[in-house]
Formats: structure tokens, C-alpha cells, sequence
């Protein structure tokens, strides 16, 4: 068998090293309620895609109306804010005696890179609300002579 | 109750089915939904069971799993189970597993179980992640079959072969048991949201599911509490994204590199 390259060992050991700290963050993450006590609110589902031009975050927002919704967007920031069509009460909730109401869905998250909110735009349908915000460094075409 | 069977046991790690009753028909069908893409196969047997009003003949149980035990009704249950009426045998699950051998344990005793009790043909059901999801209005349901017999089975029900692509997680390992052991089995993949709850997609597995099996399944109540399970499942959902994330089922996604085949 060929001796491995120190070069390879170490490459290994990075890879490990970055597998194990993404699996500590979703554990981290799975830790942390999915709902609060004190607002009284639910947090959604979401996803975050990153295309050349756009950041794409779509968030599971059932039991909500359009006209209920509220999003507010800085160059780094975004928050959705959405009311519930009737009050969610959920039961079971450890630390909770005799389960709890809900009455609205609210996130605030980091944009993983800086955007331009002024030119954002959104869509709901099917309870899917999809928020596309344009990156604020474009990048520039580079002609080949 | 007794323990009926193990499966994998390697290094102490074993999981074990015990059985609290057993149904009379000696050829049934097993059909599995386990938490996965959009939780599809979960939603849909959810709704099986209740909708056929199944009785627990059977819990899945293993020192490896979490220590997590479900109350309904008051009632201590493991969380992985298995359903039973008529001739059909539901496997179900409350909770995503955690990790990677948990699948491979679980997927070779849903086979193990099947073939203790004789069963005709494994029908998995499951998401297929379809980006344009928003779009769909009626999610299609495709098809992977092995042997003739599943084959045949999704003939019957019109079912187009899913032909290209991959399938990963634990429905792949009870494809693979079962082709390795030639036991008839179907997967069915209906279109979904890869990580949200998708009952709409769950509500046309079990159309096909109806129509494969000749029985008669109403997605009526399914349909209208769409968005109720929506929100009831989101932490579900969201430890199956963890645990999908974890066995790489973004492959899914890719195109297959072999050139002719």
C-alpha cells in the first residue's frame, strides 16, 4: 500500500474537523425550543438558498393569510412576522402545565451576505412564503481578449 | 408480548421487534413510512392508521435509540411501531433517527419482521424533493419496484418507474435488503417540498397506495387538516433535515454519472 502524503492526512483530519463542528451546530440547533413562551409565538420551517445574484429564504407559514404577514429587511437582516388565521394551542409542552396559545409565527435571521432590501420582493402562495433579496455586491462581467 | 425478532446484532447494537399481537392472514402487505423527505411516508401512515382505525400489534426497540418514550391518551408508546388490521402491516414513526447505523438497524428489521410474517411485498412510501414544488397543484407519484411482483404492483396502479436518480437514506437500505433477499417491494415517491411537512404530497401516495392495494383510502380529512399537520409537524420536519442532512441526501438531487446503461 502507498505511504499517504502528510498533505492527505492533514486535508482528512480538516474534513473531519469541519463534519464534526457542522454536526455540533445542528445539534445545537435542535436544542433550541421551536416555540416562545412569552410572545407567544411559533417559529417556521425556512430554507436559505444562495444563487450569483440573489439570496433565496422561503418559510413554511401555515394557518396564515397574505394580509398578515410582515417582513421587514436590512442590508443584513431579515424578519417575518406572520399572525395566525386562530389561535394554536398545543399541548404537551414540557416545562408548560397544560399546554399553551399560540397566535403568530415570527423569525429574524442573519443573511449569510450583504443584500439590497430596497429592490427585494416576495410571493405567498400555499402557505410557502418565498422573500428573494438582491446581493448587494454584483459581480461584473470580465470580457476575454 | 414476546420478542420476536433481531436484527444486526454486531458490537452489542441490536434492534428488536416485540410483538403484542399478531394478525390472522397469512400473506399480507407491509407498508412503511418512516420520517423523511417532507415527511411523506409519516403523514401518510399517520393518516392509514387512523383512517383504517389499526390497532399497535408491535413496537421496534433498541438500546441505541433515544431515550424517548410518546404519551397519547396518557399511554407510555415507543415511538417507532408497527399497525395492524385486515392484511396490512403500517410501520410508523414519532421521531427522525439520529444517526446513520439507527437507519441501516431499522431498515433490516422491517425486512426481518416481513419475512417472519410471510409478507406478499414491502411497500415503502416517501418524498421525491421537487424544486418547483410552489407550482404543483397535484403532486405525481413515481415508482422503484423489486421483482416482478412490485412491478406489477405499480402497473396496476399506473405508476411511472422513477428511471434515473438516486434514492438515499433509509429506504434505500430496505431496497437494498430486499433485493439482496429478492423479496418483492415497491417504493413510492410523490412530489414534495424537500423540507417542509407535505401532506398534499402524502394524500397522492395514498390515492396510488388505494389503488395497488384495491382498497379504499379517503384523503378527504387529510386534505382539509393540511395546514394544521403542517404546523404540528415543523420539529419533526426539522430533525429529519438534520438527520437527511447527515446521510448526504442532497444526493438525491444530482444527475447519475453512468453513461450507457
Amino acid at each position: 500500500m502507498a505511504a499517504r502524503r502528510i498533505s492527505d492526512i492533514i486535508d482528512e483530519i480538516r474534513r473531519e474537523v469541519r463534519r464534526l463542528l457542522a454536526d455540533l451546530e445542528m445539534d445545537l440547533e435542535l436544542r433550541r425550543p421551536m416555540w416562545d413562551y412569552e410572545t407567544r409565538s411559533l417559529e417556521p420551517l425556512f430554507t436559505i438558498k444562495e444563487t450569483e445574484d440573489e439570496i433565496i429564504v422561503t418559510f413554511d407559514l401555515p394557518m396564515v393569510d397574505k394580509n398578515n404577514i410582515r417582513i421587514n429587511a436590512t442590508e443584513e437582516m431579515l424578519e417575518v412576522n406572520a399572525r395566525l388565521r386562530e389561535e394554536i394551542r398545543i399541548e404537551g409542552l414540557r416545562c408548560v402545565e397544560g399546554g399553551t396559545s399560540f397566535t403568530c409565527f415570527r423569525k429574524v435571521l442573519r443573511l449569510p451576505t450583504k443584500v439590497d432590501p430596497t429592490k427585494a420582493r416576495a410571493r405567498f402562495r400555499a402557505g410557502i412564503l418565498e422573500i428573494r433579496l438582491p446581493k448587494k455586491v454584483k459581480k461584473y462581467r470580465v470580457e476575454i481578449e | 408480548m414476546k420478542r420476536i425478532c433481531t436484527a444486526y446484532k454486531k458490537c452489542g447494537d441490536e434492534m428488536r421487534v416485540i410483538e403484542k399481537k399478531t394478525l390472522p392472514t397469512e400473506t399480507p402487505y407491509l407498508i412503511s413510512g418512516l420520517p423523511d423527505v417532507g415527511l411523506v411516508g409519516a403523514i401518510a401512515t399517520y393518516h392509514l392508521i387512523t383512517e383504517m382505525k389499526m390497532e399497535e400489534v408491535a413496537y421496534f426497540d433498541s438500546d441505541m435509540l433515544p431515550p424517548i418514550i410518546v404519551l397519547h391518551g396518557g399511554e407510555p408508546k415507543m415511538p417507532i411501531r408497527i399497525y395492524g388490521r385486515d392484511s396490512f402491516y403500517v410501520v410508523t414513526s414519532e421521531i427522525a433517527l439520529p444517526s446513520e447505523p439507527l437507519v441501516k438497524m431499522l431498515a433490516r428489521a422491517v425486512v426481518d419482521y416481513a419475512v417472519e410474517k410471510n409478507v406478499k411485498t414491502i411497500i415503502s412510501v416517501g418524498g421525491l424533493a421537487t424544486p418547483n414544488r410552489m407550482e404543483i397543484k397535484e403532486p405525481k407519484v413515481y415508482g422503484v419496484a423489486v421483482r416482478e411482483e412490485g412491478k406489477a404492483l405499480l402497473k396496476k396502479a399506473g405508476v411511472d418507474l422513477l428511471n434515473e436518480g438516486y434514492v438515499v437514506g433509509i429506504y434505500a437500505w430496505i431496497l437494498k435488503e430486499c433485493t439482496q433477499r429478492r423479496i418483492p417491494s415497491v417504493l413510492l415517491l410523490a412530489q414534495s417540498h424537500r423540507g417542509y411537512p407535505d401532506p398534499g404530497a402524502a394524500a397522492s401516495a395514498l390515492k396510488v397506495l388505494g389503488k395497488m392495494l384495491d382498497i379504499e383510502i379517503s384523503v378527504e380529512q387529510l386534505l382539509k387538516e393540511e395546514e394544521r399537520v403542517r404546523l404540528k409537524l415543523r420539529e419533526l420536519m426539522r430533525r429529519t433535515n438534520t438527520m437527511l442532512e447527515r446521510v448526504q441526501k442532497g444526493h438525491e438531487l444530482e444527475i447519475p454519472p453512468m453513461m450507457y446503461v
